[in-house]
């Protein structure tokens, strides 16, 4: 039957026209990417961002403790401060300098003189309202004697307030 | 083979599939109500969801924060108080207090003894605390922090220590009626710390952050801040050095002539800044404890008393202002007056009637005199120029508790009132309200209402100056002018007031010697005076008023003996603080 077949194929082949066939060429086999690299740099990448991120994380939390004990710090000193103030300002209570003067042997200056140089504005001159308003606060006092602890370059904004006239 | 005999077997017999069909049956019925189960449950679940996640979350996520979230409190600073010249009059620092729950206190004995030693408490008193049957008990307040921290170390059982805040007074009991103090909560209860109490206390803030089961921070948890506001500072018009010295003259006379207490008032009589308020006795507002409430009483502001003969600045100021007399008016004044039948005044002593014009009348301080001058400018013109001078109302000066003072209507006075007004009896006023009289005489008849604010300082460090009420004008220049020309008399050779007298300054005053009423029985307690001198320096444009009153002097009582020494003694330091030159001739120094 496969013979008979074959005989009765041939003549119709002889007959079939010729076909252009597609020309068949060799190519090159298809190369794999190897897998390994980017494996690893895929395995990398996770690392590193998981180190990255847990760095990350451990730095928030360093400096999360860090600016609560710095706050600490801050809260100690100014309450340390505000101690050492109510003590200078206690030891600069009248009451208790008047003690360590009369403790000292110090007795009151008592009045003090005023001298009026020739040609000056002095009492005798000078009409007496220029001479009796009311001055800022340590007015009058020699600087080495100003009780009230003003200075000229103190950044305290009150204090230039105060001497204003 | 059974085929072949020809013997058919019947065909087995077939079982209907009845059972199979039930079995099938059954098991789809089975599946649906498995399913049926099953969409009841995901509903079930999904209901139950929609209730926790939709309608419950909100409370549900509440109760979670609750768990987790703690809230700490930051109390806000109390503001400073500073006096004029910037000086702390009143601050709060770190403290601590110690608590305990007395039943997990296990030894109390020898805790309390442990206790005692580094407290200073006895140690009866600190195991009578811890005997009592309560979970809480405070064995002390507002220790100092290294205190506070020592007791932490002994880690006794039972015994706590919390974060407290003190309120300090640098200067102990200077200017102690002023300030005032607070009560155990911080709350101003007296003086500027209760009437600025609102500015002083500042805002509450608070921290809210998310705590593990062992109470530590989560560093990545929910965090907020709510920053405490500091309470605002104030400035206060006092000038701590001279209220200090103020107050060491008024105790010294208040023990020289055994008084039972005294005021003063050191004003500026152009800006109505009050530069000293001093009463005695006194107190330490840092030991409240110990103090009587006599002493915590403002005198100057809370007591009344009769002027007596510094009244009758206000009887010649009205009687200047409507032309009744000039400072040259000669009357012939007898040493006593019958005003009304039933009474008659008398001069402090007996003279022949005598020529005196009204300066020397005011400058003598003769009664009856001032009493004739009073008759005739009438007595709804003296009551009506009390009322200008501020009597019988409060001054609004800044402090509570202020008396308005007693003046009674004119319209109600009996025969004797118009003599008694005329020279300060039957009318009672404040300190504050006497100086507020000399001051308006010294700004030249214009009235400032006295204040204790100079400025204050908020958080941010901004400055604002105080509000200043306008004055109000009570008398004429010339008649304010005038008027300080005859106060000028009392001091002088002859007057009543030579020991206000200063060698730098020309000074202006009067002095006043009032007989006190009985409030039991009525009428005046024998040998009961209220001696006081008001005045102002220097004359010629006064930069102080002083007033100084003795209550109830015993060696000796007439003002110009118990009070005119301190009115010197506390203006002059006042000016010469203030920097005024002298206007006096120096005399020749030897």
């Amino acid at each position: 039957m496969s013979a008979a077949s074959g005989q009765a194929r041939a003549p119709r082949q002889a007959s079939r026209p010729q076909l252009q066939l597609p020309r068949l060429r060799a190519v090159a086999p298809i190369s794999r990417v190897p897998r390994l690299p980017f494996l690893l740099l895929t395995i990398a990448a996770i690392v590193a961002g998981v180190f990255g991120l847990v760095a990350l994380n451990v730095s928030v939390n360093q400096q999360s403790f860090r600016i609560s004990e710095l706050q600490r710090q801050n809260r100690l000193a100014e309450a340390r401060w505000t101690a050492l103030q109510a003590d200078v300002d206690r030891l600069k209570a009248p009451a208790r300098i008047a003690k360590a003067a009369r403790n000292a042997k110090l007795a009151p200056a008592g009045r003090p003189r005023v001298v009026a140089w020739p040609g000056s504005r002095g009492r005798d001159v000078a009409t007496p309202g220029a001479a009796t308003s009311p001055a800022a606060p340590g007015a009058g006092l020699a600087r080495g004697d100003d009780q009230s602890g003003w200075t000229a370059g103190d950044p305290f904004p009150l204090k230039r307030y105060l001497a204003e006239p | 083979m059974p085929q072949a005999r020809g013997r058919k077997r019947p065909p087995p017999r077939r079982r209907p599939p009845l059972r199979r069909r039930r079995r099938r049956v059954n098991g789809r019925r089975r599946l649906l109500a498995l399913l049926i189960l099953s969409l009841l449950a995901f509903m079930a679940i999904s209901g139950r969801l929609v209730v926790l996640q939709v309608f419950d979350a909100g409370s549900l996520d509440q109760a979670a924060a609750r768990q987790r979230l703690t809230v700490i409190d930051l109390p806000a600073t109390r503001g400073r108080i500073f006096d004029r010249n910037l000086g702390d009059l009143a601050l709060s620092v770190p403290a601590r207090a110690i608590w305990a729950d007395p039943r997990l206190v296990k030894d109390k004995q020898a805790s309390a003894a442990r206790l005692s030693r580094i407290l200073g408490i006895p140690r009866a008193k600190l195991a009578d605390r811890l005997a009592l049957k309560s979970h809480f008990v405070y064995l002390a307040r507002r220790i100092p922090k290294l205190t506070g921290d020592r007791i932490q170390r002994l880690r006794l059982p039972g015994v706590f220590v919390e974060v407290d805040v003190a309120r300090r007074y640098p200067s102990g009991s200077v200017a102690a009626q002023v300030l005032g103090f607070v009560d155990a909560e911080g709350h101003g209860v007296a003086g500027i710390e209760q009437q600025y109490d609102g500015l002083l206390r500042g805002h509450e803030g608070k921290i809210q952050l998310e705590r593990d089961p062992q109470g530590r921070a989560i560093p990545q948890g929910r965090r907020s801040l709510e920053p405490a506001v500091p309470g605002t500072d104030l400035v206060l018009t006092i000038d701590q050095q001279l209220q200090y010295v103020t107050e060491q003259a008024l105790a010294k006379a208040v023990h020289d002539h055994k008084a039972k207490a005294g005021s003063v008032v050191v004003m500026s009589p152009r800006t109505g800044e009050i530069l000293t308020m001093a009463n005695v006795p006194d107190f330490d507002p840092n030991r409240i404890a110990g103090s009587k409430p006599e002493a915590r009483k403002n005198r100057a502001i809370a007591d009344v008393f009769e002027p007596g003969s510094t009244n009758k600045t206000i009887t010649a100021a009205a009687a200047l202002q409507h032309g009744v007399v000039t400072p040259k008016t000669e009357t012939i004044v007898p040493d006593n007056l019958p005003l009304c039948p039933e009474k008659t005044f008398h001069d402090s002593h007996s003279h022949a009637p005598e020529l005196m014009t009204f300066a020397d009348i005011v400058a003598k301080s003769s009664n009856v005199g001032t009493i004739m001058t009073a008759r005739n400018l009438g007595k709804d013109r003296l009551y009506q120029a009390e009322l200008d001078f501020g009597y019988g109302r409060r001054s609004g000066v800044d402090l509570p508790g202020e008396s308005p003072g007693i003046v009674r209507a004119a319209k109600d006075w009996y025969c004797t009132d118009l003599g008694t007004n005329a020279i300060g009896q039957g009318v009672a006023v404040t300190v504050l309200q006497m100086a507020s009289v000399y001051a308006t005489v010294a700004n030249n008849g214009v009235l400032r209402a006295p204040t204790l604010l100079r400025g204050t300082v908020d958080a941010r460090g901004r400055v604002a100056k105080a509000e200043r009420r306008p004055g109000r004008r009570v008398l004429s220049t010339k008649t304010a002018r005038s008027l300080s020309r005859i106060l000028e008399g009392v001091v002088k050779e002859g007057g009543t007031g030579t020991l206000a007298a200063m060698e730098e300054w020309r000074v202006a005053g009067k002095t006043g010697t009032a007989r006190k009423p009985d409030n039991v029985r009525g009428g005046y307690r024998p040998g009961a005076y209220v001696g006081s001198f008001i005045g102002f320096a220097p004359a010629e444009k006064p930069a102080v008023v002083v007033a100084v009153v003795i209550d109830e002097p015993t060696r000796g009582y007439y003002g110009g003996s118990v009070a005119a020494p301190v009115f010197r003694e506390v203006t002059g330091t006042a000016l010469r603080r203030l920097g005024v030159v002298p206007t006096l001739p120096a005399k020749a120094v030897r």
